[in-house]
Order: C-alpha cells, then sequence, then structure tokens
C-alpha cells in the first residue's frame, strides 16, 4: 500500500532531523503537519479509520503529529458511526480514551506546537467526554498533565486554563489545578506583530511561551474577556477550597480590577462580593485603598467600584459589622441576609466569617493585653457570660494550630481558669519560625523574577516602557454601566457547601 | 502506565510495605483514577459485588494518607474534598469510610480525645491497620509538639488527654505516665502538681526529622492502656 | 443605576443605612469609641456641692447683654443658686427692653419658686415696653428711609446703626445682624468699620454663630485702623477668636489664641470676656491639649499669660501639678471647679470633653518614662473611687481597666496590660522579627501589584477588554436578570 509507506517515510524523515538546526527542523515539521492536514481533507485515511492497529505503528513520543492526526480521524469515524459525540470507545476507559490518555501524557512538546489546533481539539474531547462520564477527575488529571507538557511555565492563558479549573471544580479535585493555578499567566495569545527579534522559528528554545502560544497556532480556541474572568474566579474558588486565602484574594482581586470599556461584567460583581468575604478571613479586617474598599494597586477606578459596592451593599454592611467586633449584631446582620448569602452561594463563606471573627478577635486581645486568664477572657469577648466552656478549647486549639502566638498556662486547681500568656519575646519557636519566613521569601523571590522576566517580554511586544505599564490605569475610560451574563448556569460548580462551614 | 491494576492484593501490599509517605501518595493519587472508572462502572467485564470492598479499602487508605500529609492546614482541606469525591452510596453505607468520616470532623475540631478514641475504639478492616496505627502515631506526635509549644505549665491529666494517655492514671499521678513526659525534657513540679513542657523544635525544611521526638513517642507508645 | 440589592427583611434597611453612614463617618473621625466613663455622673451639674463662687460678684465682673445670660443659665442649671440667679435674671431683664428675655426669666422662675412675687408677669410694664418697642422701630424705619433719600453716607450708616442697636437691645438678633451689616457699604473711615465689626462679632457671640465671629475677627485683623486703636482692640480680638476656636473644639488652636492675648485686656471687653475667663479658659485648653514640656514653656513660663494666671492661681497650680507629675492633686483641683466651670456659659458644654482628654492625656504622659508599671499604682491615681469601692481596681470588669483598654485599642496607649502580673507594660518591639515580617508583606504585595499590572497590560495588547456583548447593547435596564434573592421581587 503506498499510501502507508508514504506515511511511514514521511514520519521517518522527522526521526532523522532531530540533530539539524532549528531552522531546517523547523521547515520539516511544517512540511509533515501540511502532509497530514493535506491527507485528512481527503478521504485518503479512511482506511485506516478502523484500524485499531494501525496507531500501534507510532510512538507518540516520537511520532507526535502523525499519532495525532491517526487519532483524530479514528475518533471522527466512531463519532459519525455512533451518531454520538462521545460514544463508549471514546470515554473513559474506552479505546480510543486511553490512546489519547496515552498521547496527551506522552508527545513531543515541541512537535506539536505546530499542530495546536488539533492538540486543542483532542484536550477538549478528552474533558468533555470525561465530564459526560461523570468522571471528570480523569479529564482534569490528563489535561493538566497535557497542558504542562506543551507549555510547562502556562504563563499564556489558554482555553485550557478554564477548562481545566472546570473540570477541578466538578470532580472536587481541587488541589489538582494547582499546578497550573500556581504558574503566573502573564500573556495572552496574540498575532506575533513584532519585528524580527531572536529566534522566531516555534521549534527553538524560547525565553517565553508568548513566542509559540500564538493566536494563529490554534492551540486556544478564541479567547472572549469572559474566559480569563472565569478562569480567574474559578482559580479563586479553587484556592478558597483549600483555605488559601490570600492566593484566592489575589485572583478575585484580578477579576474585579480588569480593564473594561463601558460595562461592569457580573462575573465581575461575582468575584467582588467573594472578594469581600475572603478580604475577612484572610486579614480579619476591610481592604481599603483610597478610603475604597478595592484592592490595594487601585488600577480599579471608583466608579467601578462604585458599581460593586451598590450590588454587593449586604456584603459591605456585613464587612463593617465585623470590624467594628460586636458578635451579636455580626450574627444579626448575618440573619438578615440569609437570602442573599445563600442566593449568591456564599452561605459556606460566611460561616467560615463567623469562626473567624472569634479567632481574630482573641488575636486582637492580644494587641491590649500581655496575660490574663481564660475567664477574663471570656468575659472581654462575649458581653454574656455563657462560654467559659467553650472558649477554653477554642483557644487552646488556636494556639495548638499556631494561629495565635501565646501560651497557657495551667494550675493545679481545676477550678480556676488557665493564664494566657500573649508571647512577645518567646525564643525557642522563633529558630523554626525564621526559617520559615526565610524559606517563604526565597519563594517570593523567584516568583519576582519570574514576573520580571514576563514584564520584560510584555514591554518588548507592546515596545513601550515600564512607565507605559505604571500609568496604564490612567488613560483608561471607565462606564459603570453593567452588563449582563451571568456565569451561572454552570453545573457542579457550585461548591459553596465546600467550604466546611459546618466543621469549623 | 506501568501502574498495576488496582486490586485487593495490591492495595494491601502496597499499604503494609510501609512506603514514605511521599511515594504512598503519589502512587495512590494515580490509583484514584481506577478507582473512579471502577465506581462508575466503566471498568469493564471484571466489575463484580468485590468492588465496593476495594473502593471502601481504596478512599479509606488513601484518607489516612492525606491526614498523614498534615504538615500543613490544607491537608484537612484536601482529605475533605477527597470525601466529596467518593461515590455517595459507598460513602453511606460503608462503615470504614463512615469512621473516615467522624474522623475528619474529630480532626478540624482538634477534639484529640474523639480522635484517639476513633482510631483505636472503631473497628477498622485488618487491611487497613498499618494506615491507622501510622495515623495515630503521627497525630500523637504532631499533638505532643503543639502541646509543648502552647503550655508552659499543663496538668497531668489534661496533657494525657491531648495524648491519648489513660487519663485515669494520670489523675493519679501515675509514675510512668510522668515519666513519658520527663523523658521528653520536660519537668514535673509534684508541689504545684503541673508538667512543665519543653518546646519542641522542628525545623520547617526536613519536617521528619524529630529523630529524638520518635524515640519519645515509642515511649509513649508504651502507653498503659 | 437602580440595582441596589433590595435587602431580605425591610426593617433592617435603616439599620444598614446608619450603619453604612457610620462607616464613612468613621473615616473622618476614626477614634468614635469612647472609653468607659469613670466619672460619669460627675459631668452633671452635682446638687450636694455647692459652686465656690458668689453670684453678685461674679455677675459685677460683666456688662451688657451677657450678665443676663450667664444669670439665666445658672439659675436653670443650679438648684441652689436658681431662685436668686433668676431674680437677678429678672432685674436684668427689666432694665432693658427685651420683652421675650424678661418673659423667659419669670417663667423659669416660676418652675422653681411659684410663690416668689417676681414669679408673675408684670403685664403692664410687658405690654407698655412692647409698645415702646414697636414705635421705637416704626421710627429709627422712617429715619433711615429719610436718610436714604439724602443720599448722605454717614447719615445712613448712622441709621443702620441705630436701628441695629435697636434691634440688639430688644433681643432681635437677627434683624441686628442685617442692620449691622447692611452698614457696610457707608463706611468710610477705618474705625467705622472696627466698630461695626465688633458689633456684629457681639450678636454672633450671643447668638453662638462661631464661624460668624471667626471670620468677622479675621477681618478685625485685617482692618487698618490707627496704631494706637490697633493696639487696643487686639487684646479684644485674640480673645474673641479665642472664644471661637474653643467652642469649635480646636484646644490647641485656641490654647495658643488665649496665650496670645496682651495683658492690657483688663476689662475693656467685659461683655464678652473677662481676663479671668481667659486664664481659665486658656489654662483648661492648655491641659488638655499640650503636653508636659510646652506647658511649662509656654504656659507657666509665659510673660503675658502670667498675668491672667494670677488672677485664677487654682489653674496654675493646676498647670504645675500636671508637669510636676501629680497629676493626683491636678485632677482634685479640676474635679473641686467642676460644679463652678459647669456653670459658666462657655464652658458648660466643652467640660466633659476637656476634662476627659486633660485624664487622657496625663494617662499617656504618667506612661512615656516607664516600661511597665503596677496597675494599683495608676490606679490610686487615676481612679481612687475606684480604688476604695468595692470592685477590685485592677480586675478586667473594673472601670478603670476599661478605660485603659480603651485607650490601647485607640492606640492612645502603646502598652499592653499584663492581668496576671497587674502591670500595664509598654510595647517592645521585636526589630528583626518586624523587619523579616514587613519584607516579606512588601515582597508579597509588590509580586501580586506587579502580576496585576502586567495582566492588565495583556489584556489591553490582546483587546479583551471587559466590554459589553455585541447584540446586547449597553448593559442598563438588563437588571431583572441579577440573582436575586427569595423575597426580593
Amino acid at each position: 500500500m503506498t499510501l502507508l509507506s508514504d506515511i511511514i517515510s514521511a514520519s521517518a524523515h522527522l526521526h532523522s532531523s532531530n540533530h539539524l538546526p532549528s531552522d531546517e527542523y523547523d521547515c520539516r515539521i511544517r512540511e509533515l503537519v501540511e502532509y497530514w492536514r493535506r491527507l485528512q481533507t481527503t478521504k485518503a485515511l479512511e482506511s485506516f479509520a478502523n484500524d485499531e492497529s494501525f496507531l500501534d505503528r507510532f510512538d507518540p513520543a516520537i511520532d507526535s503529529i502523525p499519532f495525532l492526526f491517526v487519532l483524530r480521524v479514528q475518533i471522527q469515524k466512531v463519532q459519525e458511526l455512533n451518531a454520538d459525540l462521545f460514544p463508549a470507545d471514546i470515554r473513559p476507559s474506552g479505546k480510543l480514551w486511553t490512546r489519547a490518555a496515552q498521547f496527551l501524557a506522552s508527545f513531543d512538546g515541541v512537535q506539536v506546537r505546530y499542530a495546536g489546533r488539533e492538540w486543542r481539539l483532542l484536550v477538549e474531547l478528552v474533558g468533555q467526554a470525561s465530564q459526560a462520564a461523570s468522571t471528570p477527575l480523569l479529564g482534569a488529571t490528563l489535561v493538566k498533565n497535557a497542558m504542562l507538557r506543551l507549555d510547562p511555565s502556562c504563563a499564556v492563558f489558554t482555553s485550557s486554563h478554564l477548562l481545566l479549573v472546570r473540570l477541578c471544580l466538578q470532580a472536587k479535585a481541587y488541589s489538582c489545578a494547582l499546578p497550573v493555578l500556581n504558574k503566573q499567566i502573564c500573556h495572552f495569545p496574540i498575532s506575533l506583530g513584532r519585528p524580527s527579534s531572536e529566534p522566531s522559528v516555534l521549534c527553538a528554545d524560547h525565553g517565553s511561551s508568548v513566542s509559540f502560544m500564538t493566536e494563529a497556532s490554534g492551540v486556544s480556541s478564541k479567547i472572549s474577556y469572559r474566559d480569563y474572568l472565569q478562569y480567574f474566579l474559578y482559580g479563586g474558588m479553587v484556592y478558597m477550597a483549600l483555605k488559601e486565602w490570600r492566593k484566592a484574594l489575589h485572583f478575585l482581586g484580578i477579576v474585579i480590577s480588569m480593564p473594561s470599556t463601558s460595562s461592569v461584567s457580573l462575573i465581575m460583581v461575582e468575584a467582588y462580593k467573594k472578594w469581600v468575604l475572603v478580604g475577612l478571613l484572610e486579614k480579619g479586617k476591610l481592604i481599603y485603598f483610597r478610603e475604597q474598599l478595592c484592592p490595594p494597586p487601585s488600577i480599579t477606578t471608583p466608579h467601578v467600584v462604585k458599581v460593586y459596592q451598590s450590588l454587593a451593599r449586604p456584603y459591605i454592611i456585613l464587612a463593617h459589622t465585623f470590624e467594628r467586633g460586636d458578635l451579636k449584631k455580626l450574627n444579626a446582620e448575618i440573619d438578615a441576609a440569609m437570602g442573599v448569602w445563600s442566593a449568591d452561594k456564599n452561605l459556606g463563606l460566611v460561616a467560615q466569617v463567623v469562626a473567624v471573627f472569634f479567632s481574630q478577635t482573641v488575636i486582637k486581645l492580644g494587641k491590649t493585653f500581655a496575660a490574663l486568664t481564660m475567664a477574663d477572657l471570656s468575659k472581654q469577648v462575649f458581653p454574656s457570660p455563657v462560654c467559659a466552656e467553650v472558649t477554653g478549647p477554642a483557644v487552646s486549639s488556636l494556639i495548638m494550630s499556631r494561629a495565635l502566638n501565646a501560651t497557657l498556662v495551667q494550675t493545679k486547681d481545676h477550678a480556676e481558669s488557665s493564664m494566657l500568656r500573649f508571647s512577645s519575646i518567646h525564643s525557642l519557636p522563633r529558630l523554626s519560625h525564621e526559617l520559615d519566613l526565610q524559606s517563604q521569601l526565597k519563594q517570593e523571590m523567584k516568583l519576582m523574577e519570574t514576573l520580571l522576566i514576563n514584564l520584560g517580554e510584555t514591554n518588548d511586544n507592546l515596545g513601550l516602557s515600564d512607565e507605559y505599564v505604571d500609568s496604564l490605569h490612567k488613560g483608561q475610560i471607565w462606564s459603570g454601566s453593567s452588563e449582563v451574563n451571568p456565569t451561572g448556569g454552570e453545573t457542579g460548580l457550585e461548591m459553596d457547601e465546600d467550604l466546611m462551614g459546618d466543621m469549623s | 502506565m506501568e501502574l498495576p491494576l488496582l486490586t485487593m492484593e495490591q492495595l494491601s501490599q502496597l499499604v503494609a510495605s510501609n512506603p514514605p509517605l511521599s511515594q504512598l501518595f503519589e502512587a495512590l493519587s494515580r490509583y484514584e483514577l481506577q478507582a473512579c472508572l471502577i465506581s462508575t462502572g466503566s471498568n469493564g467485564p471484571n466489575a463484580g459485588g468485590d468492588d465496593s470492598t476495594l473502593l471502601s479499602m481504596f478512599y479509606s487508605s488513601f484518607f489516612l494518607v492525606h491526614l498523614l500529609t498534615d504538615q500543613v492546614l490544607d491537608a484537612r482541606s484536601e482529605a475533605r474534598a477527597l470525601t466529596k469525591r467518593i461515590p455517595e452510596t459507598l460513602l453511606q453505607y460503608d462503615p470504614s469510610l463512615q469512621n473516615c468520616l467522624t474522623l475528619l470532623r474529630a480532626v478540624w475540631q482538634t477534639q484529640h480525645a474523639q480522635v484517639y478514641q476513633v482510631l483505636r475504639g472503631l473497628p477498622w478492616p485488618d487491611a487497613l491497620q498499618p494506615l491507622v496505627r501510622r495515623y495515630e502515631s503521627f497525630f500523637q506526635d504532631k499533638t505532643l509538639i503543639a502541646v509543648s509549644r502552647s503550655y508552659e505549665a499543663i496538668r497531668l491529666a489534661t496533657a494525657a488527654i491531648h495524648l491519648g494517655l489513660d487519663e485515669q492514671l494520670a489523675e493519679k499521678e501515675d509514675p510512668n505516665i510522668i515519666s513519658n513526659f520527663t523523658k521528653c525534657g520536660w519537668s514535673w513540679d509534684s508541689e504545684s502538681k503541673l508538667l512543665h513542657p519543653k518546646p519542641i523544635v522542628v525545623s520547617p525544611t526536613e519536617p521528619q526529622s524529630s529523630n529524638g521526638i520518635r524515640k519519645a513517642m515509642a515511649m509513649l507508645g508504651t502507653r498503659a492502656c | 443605576m437602580d440595582t441596589t440589592l433590595p435587602d431580605a427583611s425591610g426593617p433592617s434597611q435603616t439599620d444598614m443605612d446608619t450603619a453604612a453612614l457610620e462607616a464613612s463617618a468613621a473615616i473622618t473621625t476614626p477614634r468614635e469609641r469612647v472609653p468607659v466613663k469613670v466619672e460619669d455622673d460627675a459631668d452633671k451639674v452635682n446638687e450636694a456641692e455647692p459652686p465656690k463662687f458668689d453670684l453678685d460678684t461674679y455677675i459685677a465682673n460683666y456688662t451688657g447683654r451677657t450678665r443676663y445670660d450667664r444669670l439665666y443659665l445658672i439659675g436653670t442649671c443650679s438648684p441652689l443658686l436658681s431662685t436668686d440667679a433668676l431674680k437677678a435674671a429678672i432685674t436684668e431683664a427689666k432694665t432693658s427692653k427685651d420683652v421675650s428675655r424678661y418673659e423667659r426669666a419669670v417663667r423659669a422662675l416660676a418652675d422653681v419658686a411659684p410663690n416668689d412675687p417676681d414669679a408673675s408677669l408684670d403685664a403692664a410694664w410687658v405690654q407698655e415696653t412692647n409698645r415702646y418697642v414697636q414705635t421705637q422701630t416704626e421710627r429709627l424705619e422712617h429715619e433711615l428711609r429719610g436718610y436714604k433719600n439724602n443720599l448722605i453716607k454717614e447719615s445712613i450708616r448712622m441709621g443702620h446703626e441705630d436701628l441695629g442697636n435697636h434691634h440688639y437691645e430688644t433681643g432681635d438678633l437677627a434683624a441686628a445682624s442685617k442692620a449691622y451689616s447692611r452698614m457696610r457699604d457707608y463706611c468710610t473711615t477705618p474705625n467705622h468699620i472696627t466698630s461695626m465689626l465688633f458689633k456684629m462679632v457681639n450678636v454672633a457671640t450671643e447668638r453662638g454663630d462661631w464661624m460668624s465671629v471667626q471670620s468677622n475677627a479675621h477681618r478685625l485683623r485685617n482692618s487698618q485702623s490707627k496704631p494706637e486703636d490697633a493696639a487696643k482692640n487686639l487684646s479684644k480680638i485674640s480673645a474673641v477668636s479665642a472664644l471661637s476656636q474653643m467652642h469649635q473644639g480646636s484646644y490647641l488652636e485656641a490654647t495658643n489664641s488665649f496665650l496670645s492675648v496682651p495683658p492690657d485686656l483688663g476689662d475693656t471687653y467685659n461683655e464678652v470676656i473677662t481676663p479671668n475667663d481667659v486664664a481659665v479658659y486658656g489654662g483648661l485648653c492648655a491641659l488638655a491639649s499640650m503636653n508636659r514640656d510646652e506647658l511649662q514653656k509656654n504656659v507657666l513660663d509665659s510673660q503675658t499669660f502670667r498675668n491672667f494666671l494670677e488672677l485664677e492661681p487654682h489653674i496654675r497650680r493646676a498647670i504645675a501639678f500636671f508637669c510636676n507629675f501629680k497629676f493626683r492633686q491636678c485632677f482634685d483641683i479640676l474635679e473641686a471647679y467642676r460644679p463652678d466651670y459647669l456653670l459658666d456659659i462657655h464652658l458648660q458644654r466643652h467640660i466633659p470633653q476637656l476634662y476627659k482628654r486633660i485624664r487622657t492625656k496625663s494617662i499617656e504622659q504618667y506612661m512615656i518614662p516607664f516600661s511597665r508599671v503596677t496597675l494599683d499604682s495608676m490606679a490610686k491615681i487615676f481612679a481612687p473611687t475606684v480604688v476604695g469601692g468595692e470592685a477590685r481596681p485592677t480586675d478586667i470588669s473594673s472601670p478603670f481597666v476599661q478605660e485603659l483598654v480603651g485607650l490601647i485599642q485607640d492606640g492612645v496607649l502603646n502598652a499592653r496590660i499584663d492581668l496576671e502580673k497587674g502591670l500595664l507594660v509598654s510595647n517592645q518591639i521585636d526589630l528583626r522579627a518586624e523587619v523579616q515580617r514587613t519584607t516579606l508583606e512588601s515582597l508579597r504585595e509588590f509580586n501580586e501589584e506587579a502580576h496585576l499590572r502586567i495582566l492588565h497590560a495583556a489584556v489591553l495588547q490582546a483587546g479583551l477588554e471587559v466590554k459589553p456583548e455585541k447584540g446586547e447593547g449597553p448593559g442598563l435596564g438588563k437588571a431583572g436578570r441579577f440573582p436575586r434573592g427569595p423575597g426580593r421581587d
């Protein structure tokens, strides 16, 4: 069969070109992809569409391109035959699923840059098939690994990012999203308009993935602002489920401060509501910037903030009550707006706010007292003297979990209340504390380096100076009209009840 | 994927071989995909009545391993997320998994006595025993460190409750129990009847290097009960 | 934007509004938390404790309409002096042409001493005076019209002045103020202007319009009088601006103004303020707003203010005690004079606030030289009544400890309370830990902000700003599709 030998030799041609200079290698892959795309348009591949063993001829790690194309043809064929988007073969543990899984776990990242569209379609199919089979965990794992394989930096936003967080939320496999979420997104796929700087071929070693994750590559479907807003909102929700409040706050902060021309997306409003609550959980207080309740680098204009504040009033009132430190009033506010919390699916967060209120109050007490008894503490924290039995264990577990920097001194007598010492200079845990700080510092420094590299990339692309980046927000024209595009309607993404409000 | 098929034998063997935690976690993470398939029945013809036993064993093990990785607070959240991934019906009717849920609640609320009660008092299948024992001693270690840092003076009975030792004996100032603590460098004031803990420092970079503590805990393990 | 979330329950709406209001107010006045008042009821006029002054001598210091105002205030606030003061007020009113004042004083007297002969209205006098006032007003207005027709500036000015004086004497302050201000266009010499401005200051003082006092005092300062007049006026001007600053709660500014009053004020301004008042007002404001060094340097050692202080030696003593760390003695003096001050027309409103500040400041000053102080020793000085009482003075529920808690939480005291050892311990910062903490925090903030800005640039570059969807038009009017809670439609 000539076609078969033709195919084999075309792929073999590439095997031998690994050592070639990158521009020649580039040519060869392009040729190969062209070849397969041409084949695809003809009916020539029909004959292999049903031949299961045909794929055995290719090693996905070496012959990524042929494997990908043949797999696609076979998948299409099965879909046609069954008149079903996700027939059994494609669903998890189906024959073609297994092939797809094998491919996504081992493909050659450089080769696939040339067939980004086909790669993306496969990733999407795997994701959707796993959803259809109610095993989103399987899809999430494959998509995550495939993404990291193609672009280990994951710095360019693609439609797969959104697919991944969505799958992870549905699967409730939050930590599965972390390897991607923890990478800072700094770019969007763009058409590279920059004048020939350094290596321009796709297969070259690029400092930043923005050079090959281009709009033209097809690695991402067409992106709208809603895609990235949702990604950061969902990402924030993943962090919330894992109680990584600071990161959640950052993600939500991104959503609410994104540039807008004349409208505020409902996704942003939703994020703002959560942002207010998470702010209380992370900082124990409101986050103001220039007297506005908004994230510190106020790129968000007061106008947009006003829109948020009018749409999220119960949240702001709740936050103010929290800050004023009256438990009774806090509970009253929470009860008063119960309908709002549950309609917004924020009940879990609100419940945690109450829990944090107690620990925050005790922690703040350490700024006023150097030492006091548990009985005194109860008197100071609760106006009605009921909770001595409750506060004791609660405070001791705050200390044992190291949320509270203090020590307890019990006395011989059971009846006598323990002394709580807010340690000022307690020397012993200090060493480990410092080591801890140091490793965190190192981490942040590393992050900073990455960010600076990406900043350089952005500036190169824009041909602009740092000052421009700094002054970006000034040139924005904002308007506060609202626009309606709820995230809503997606099932399985409501992770409210997952927030442990009931247990903490 | 060179991972052997998830079977009861395979799993028991893995758990019993007591591998380093990270390896165990990694292996179980990968097995979860198989478990996921088994639970949706899409695992082909070999689906049978054993499935629920296997799944129970798998999820219980994975749950305990999650708790074992509890260096930071987050592990509890992840353990909880795991319980959300377990098929609903299995979770509701399987005794081991129910134990897991009780345990999660106790750990979450830092009710030490309850944690020991669940680990020691509730029936766990034999195959799970190695992990249950491993978690018990892990939890004891962790608590001992926490108590040593949190209290400057503590009644023997309170310390005994935190560490799952016999409270009655502690009330009677049992010398064995006292010596468990004094071996860790804590001092016992027979006048005031109080223990004065010596803070145990663990370097965060190598959290498992607390060899001295392990030894101390091994002694604690020969507790009087 | 009418998409404000309607509240789930009606009644809480107002609460929420006030909450929001308070929240915004809290930004401007961040320290709204009032610490527990130790001497709570002492701020009311104490019936048991008689004032130290003699009414007749006291009122003899003043001239003009302020005499009635002061008598009336004492009459209505001090049960002990009420009859005497109100009778004096009635006499005072009857010598004037102000009918409403007379009626008010009689009514007040009728409340406290219904059987007193003065407690019933002298109807004939009232009728006669009313008629007099009426005709006088008409006459003066008629004359003024005549002057206006003749277009003689000086006559018009005097016409306005006469009318203003008449209104002032009869108690129509708004009309008086209007008449005086119309003089302005007809003033031809600097003297005219100063005279007019002083009249306006007096009216405004009586009306309690301190903004107006302030602005007229400012004009007076800038008016171009002859040097000898200017010197004479300066003492009055600085005294009255000090008074208005005190009334506006700017105690430090008021202090500085009082301190700058030249001693030649003498009794030139007794219709508003006496040198004794300058000493008391100035002294209290100084205690409330200056630290020990400033008090010593600017008040006790002041060559000019010394003259005033000599008139009220107990104020001088109180300040000296404060400077010498003898806070208890200082408080004892102030407490002894509290009843007097609460009967003073200008001080009454400010005494609680002034005393609270003096107290707070003394606690703060007391703590400065120590790194730790026993709560017992502090309580002896600052809360002797609590010490003497049943409550344990250093218990957490003792008012004194709660007062300290409030001061710490308001950031006045940089210290913490150690209830185990009964100490107030000043805070020591662990510099090393602090540096590490802030370094990490600023690094994090930098990274977060950098990431945000990079993303911004990327969004703009890719043309992915948030914008209205095609075909959806601008978003207004679609509010109906916002997620709504139950019962909110």
